[in-house]
Parts: C-alpha cells; sequence; structure tokens
C-alpha cells in the first residue's frame, strides 16, 4: 500500500494562497502547473513507483539524527550511508503557514553501494512528510521520488 | 492508498473562497479610502493614511518590527499586542497565534490594518532599530566559502551597537528570486567604528540571500539593513571568559574581543576557542595572533576535527568541544559566549555545563 504520511491539502484552507506564497519563494520555481496538479503529478509519480512514503520519511529522519551526531564531519550510517549534516543558522518558516519553523538545515548522504546521492533540508522533508509537496520541477530543493527509490535500493 | 480524488472538494472551496476574497481586497483598494487616522503606539501617537497594515504603516513611520517572512503571514515575528481598533482574528492570523496569545490581543502587524484611530504595544527596544542605506566599499574572500562585507553607512551616517549584535540585510529580487528576503548577519567589526558594518557571511548553497551576496552584490552598490538587533553582547563583569565559535561564527565574537580594552583583557583573560574542519576552514590567523602579541592576557586556540592532506597542524586536534576542558579547568570561575550552529552551540552548552559553567552565564543568540 502506498500513502502518503499526512494528508496533505485537505487540511489547507487556502490551497490558493498557499500556491502564491510558494511561487514568491523557490519552491515552485520554472513550474507551469498549478499546485493542485503538481501534488497530484508526484502523488501519482509516488503510486507508480510503489514508495512507501512512511519508510522513507522515517528513514530520513533517521540518517539526519545520525548525521547531526557529527556536528558537520562526516559519518558512515549502518555502513552503507555516507551522511553529512551541515546546520546554518537561522529558521524558515514552512511557507504553508502551520507554524511550522525548520532549522536551516541540509543532509547530504550517499548510499555507498550504489553511489546515489541525496541531499535534503529538514523543511523539504517537512514538507513531504506534512504536505505532501516534494517542490517544482526546478525548485533547487525538490526531493526527486525517483532518486529516493535509487537512494533507498526499493 | 491516498485517493487523488481526496483532494478535489477542498481545491473547489478554495477556489471559491480565493476569488471572492480576491475581488474584497480589488474592492478596498479601489473603493475605501480610510483618510487620515491616529495610530497610537505604546505611548506615542502618529497622525498617519489609512489602508495599509499596521506593519506597513510603522515602517512609514521609521519603527522596524522584526520579519522574516517580507509580511507574509509565515515567520509569525512581527507580534504586537492589539490595544484597540482592530477586528477579529482574521484567518491568515491564526495559524500563527497560539490560544494564549489570542486572549491577549496579540496578533500580526503585518495582517492587521489601520482603518480607523486605532493602539498597539511594542517592546520599547524596537524604537531604537533604525532602516540604513550602506554602500559595499569592500568585499574579500576569508575561506573558499566565507566573504568579509565592508558597507560604509550612508543614511542615517552612524550606528549605535552594542558588540555582539546583528542586522538584518535585505537581499532583493535577483534573477528567478522574485521576493526580497531579510536575514541576520551579526556584526563582525568594533562597535566604535560607527560609520561602518561589518559582516562574515558564508554561502549557502541555494540560499536566497548568500548567493545574492556572493555572485551579484558588487563593491559599490546600495543596500539596505535594518538594526541594531539581539541580547547577545558582552556582560560587564570581572569573570573570566570563554569564547567558542565556528565558521562565520567568528563574527560576533570579533566584535566583542576588538572592542575590549586593554585593562578588560588582562582582568578577564579571554580564551577563544575556535572549530573548524581542516585548515582551508581557517582565516584570519595573522590578525589572531597580532591580537595575541598586543595581549598577553588573550589566547587565540583553533583546533581542526578531520584535517586534510598537506595539512601540516601541531595544534589542537578534536571537536571543539573535546578542547574545551583543557581551558576552562574550573567553570565556576567562567562565563561564556558561543556562535556557530544550533548543533555545536547545544554540545557545546553541555559541555561547559558540566564543567560547572553557571547556565545564566552562558550566551548566545537565542534565534540562532
Ligand atoms: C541571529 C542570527 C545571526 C546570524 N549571523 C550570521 C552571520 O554572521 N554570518 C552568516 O553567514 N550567517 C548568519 N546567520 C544566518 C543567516 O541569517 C541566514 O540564515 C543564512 O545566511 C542563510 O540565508 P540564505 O538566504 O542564503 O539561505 P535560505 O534561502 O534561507 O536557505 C537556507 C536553508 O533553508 C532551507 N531551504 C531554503 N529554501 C528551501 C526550499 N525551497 N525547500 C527546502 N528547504 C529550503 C535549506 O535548508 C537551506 O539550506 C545568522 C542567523 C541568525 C538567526
Ligand atoms: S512579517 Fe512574517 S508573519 Fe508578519
Ligand atoms: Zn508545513
Amino acid at each position: 500500500m502506498t500513502s502518503l504520511v499526512d494528508r496533505p491539502v485537505k487540511s489547507d484552507p487556502d490551497i490558493f494562497e498557499t500556491e502564491h506564497r510558494l511561487r514568491q519563494g523557490n519552491y515552485m520555481r520554472g513550474e507551469s502547473r498549478n499546485l493542485r496538479n503538481l501534488l497530484e503529478d508526484d502523488l501519482a509519480l509516488v503510486v507508480s513507483l510503489d514508495l512507501q512514503m512512511d519508510f522513507i520519511v522515517t528513514e530520513l529522519e533517521r540518517l539526519y539524527r545520525e548525521g547531526l551526531r557529527a556536528y558537520g564531519d562526516p559519518i558512515i550510517v549502518n555502513g552503507k550511508y555516507e551522511v553529512e549534516v551541515r546546520e546554518d543558522r537561522g529558521k524558515t518558516p514552512c511557507p504553508w503557514g502551520d507554524r511550522f519553523f525548520a532549522p536551516k538545515t541540509v543532509v547530504s548522504a550517499r548510499n555507498l553501494e550504489n553511489g546515489t546521492i541525496l541531499k535534503y533540508s529538514l523543511l523539504g522533508l517537512h514538507m513531504i512528510k506534512r504536505h505532501g509537496f516534494f517542490q517544482g520541477a526546478q525548485s533547487p530543493f525538490r526531493i526527486e521520488p525517483s532518486l529516493l527509490k535509487k537512494f533507498f535500493d526499493l | 492508498m491516498v485517493s487523488i480524488d481526496y483532494f478535489i472538494p477542498a481545491l473547489s472551496m478554495a477556489s471559491l473562497a480565493t476569488s471572492l476574497a480576491v475581488i474584497i481586497l480589488l474592492a478596498e483598494h479601489f473603493l475605501m479610502d480610510y483618510g487620515e487616522v491616529e495610530l497610537q503606539v505604546n505611548d506615542k501617537t502618529f497622525k498617519v493614511k489609512g489602508g495599509s497594515t499596521v506593519l506597513g504603516t510603522l515602517k512609514q513611520e521609521k519603527i522596524f518590527l522584526p520579519s522574516a517572512c517580507g509580511g507574509r503571514a509565515t515567520c509569525a515575528y512581527c507580534k504586537v499586542k492589539a490595544v484597540t481598533g482592530f477586528g477579529d482574528i482574521l484567518p491568515t492570523e491564526a495559524p500563527l497565534l497560539t490560544k494564549e496569545e489570542v486572549s491577549q490581543n496579540i496578533r500580526l502587524a503585518c495582517q492587521i490594518k489601520v482603518k480607523n484611530n486605532c493602539a498597539v504595544t511594542i517592546p520599547e527596544e524596537l524604537f531604537s532599530i533604525k532602516e540604513f542605506t550602506a554602500r559595499l566599499d569592500s568585499v574579500e574572500y576569508l575561506t573558499y566559502d566565507i566573504k568579509h562585507f565592508k558597507f560604509k553607512l550612508l543614511s542615517p551616517s552612524e550606528i549605535d551597537f552594542k558588540a555582539g549584535q546583528y542586522v538584518q540585510f535585505q537581499s532583493p529580487p535577483y534573477g528567478e528570486v522574485s521576493e526580497s528576503v531579510y536575514r541576520a548577519y551579526s556584526m563582525s567589526g568594533r562597535a566604535d567604528a560607527r560609520d561602518v558594518i561589518e559582516l562574515m557571511v558564508r554561502l549557502v548553497p541555494e540560499g536566497i540571500c548568500t548567493t545574492y551576496m556572493f555572485n551579484h552584490l558588487k563593491v559599490g552598490h546600495e543596500v539596505s539593513l535594518t538594526g541594531p538587533y539581539g541580547d547577545f553582547f558582552l556582560r560587564d563583569t570581572d569573570r573570566k571568559m570563554v569564547c567558542i565559535a565556528g565558521g562565520s561564527g567568528m563574527a560576533p565574537i570579533r566584535s566583542i574581543l576588538s572592542g575590549m580594552t586593554t585593562g578588560d583583557i588582562e582582568k578577564r583573560r579571554p580564551v577563544f576557542l575556535f572549530g573548524a574542519r581542516a585548515r582551508r576552514d581557517l582565516f584570519l590567523l595573522s590578525e589572531w595572533a597580532e591580537f595575541e602579541a598586543k595581549h598577553p592576557g588573550f589566547r587565540f586556540i583553533p583546533a581542526l576535527s578531520g584535517q586534510e592532506p598537506g595539512d601540516d597542524w601541531s595544534g589542537e586536534t578534536g571537536r571543539i568541544t573535546d578542547v574545551i576542558a583543557k581551558y576552562v579547568p574550573d567553570g565556576r570561575d567562567f562565563e561564556a559566549y558561543l556562535c556557530g550552529s544550533p548543533g555545536m552551540l547545544n554540545a557545546c552548552v553541555d559541555v561547559l555545563r558540566n564543567l560547572g559553567v553557571n547556565e545564566e552565564r552562558i550566551f548566545y543568540d537565542k534565534f540562532g
């Protein structure tokens, strides 16, 4: 079964207001689809790739926690992933307006067995988890579902 | 399995609501003239043109409330206490206010509008924050990803700040970035050089403001800054000092130490522990060596956590947390000033506490 971890959109009172905010930031850069279509397309992609998003989000959170212990230095997790957590000062408010403030943290991880590199920020992870939002195709922080599949050897 | 149909009803309702909101906004814009009204802020009264948000109206009056989202109701920094003259909580405010705040009439200044005589209260210290126009006079690389920016203040021409405080830098729209953003940067120069603002900025890959500063901002350009902000500054005591930083966190520590008098340095015997990964992450070594030579009571201790080939390093090694105990033998005598990434900061606070440093004597930017 494929599920997004939390139900997106339904709890959002005004998706157009949200889309406006996302477009003002770098979240939907170069994206010709509207937010609704983008969410639908990514959901369809997740379904077609048969991604277990609950599992993936839990793993991404775990890699972050393990990586954090090295205070910015690279660290090997489970003998399989090289993880480096970069923290900058400050927080970014989630543009979905849900009072979530993400630390400015980016996790860079490499699957040592197949060489796949994945970069994700804590805000990006939150937006997938809470809003089912992977970001626009040209957003610098888009998390590509197919890359997740490759990264976790799924 | 999440069905796509699941989204649709919410979307159609949202579409209707948005259309109505747009019509109301347009009507307000073209039809409403609120004329001149009185806005009271604490004990000051301003005659202002009605119709704009409290945030925008106060800015016109040169009162700068903190804001990180440019008034888009996502950062919640712009809170004020509404005393009179504002209606019910708006849907855009509700998600950012706690029940307690609602009961205390706390509102988002970027959302509520000045439409009739009204009153708000704000923290008194916000009155001393100014907006500055400044010109970039010089910029140089300190490391491969940290730059030192020196701005000359144009208007107002001087800033009154305490060493350790920060400014908010406005990054204008550029390239594909369509929004202005505001980011905090600690001032790294001496507080008595009042016509200059120095910043040390580390490039954040794909970061909006740092990409602007590294790739678009050129010597001679004018920029906008507000400040000073923050309660990270030197406390006036006789206690020994340990300062700990990494990366661009050197900025406020440099400002604090370089502003101390010779007498204070001899009395407080500051030690500055600076953590870096490799030699290429160290900077201003000769400046700190000169400072040490001038002030025998001061020590600069860089530590490398992971050297690179050819680093040829004979100084301290290991994480900065591993080095602290050697220089803080009895924490009860010390005051600590920290600046760096949140993870490093938390780890240092734990170590310092275990060494006996009173938590109330450990200072850092809480917003950091
Ligand atoms: C009190 C204080 C003092 C500071 N002083 C300094 C200083 O002296 N020097 C210094 O270099 N910095 C300092 N900072 C940090 C600085 O304010 C900025 O946060 C930092 O420079 C990054 O800004 P940016 O606009 O370049 O990056 P941003 O655009 O804010 O991006 C930063 C991070 O946000 C996340 N993010 C952004 N967009 C997205 C997206 N679309 N999807 C997912 N995640 C996203 C990522 O994690 C990214 O790495 C300070 C911060 C505070 C709070
Ligand atoms: S300015 Fe960010 S919420 Fe008001
Ligand atoms: Zn959110």
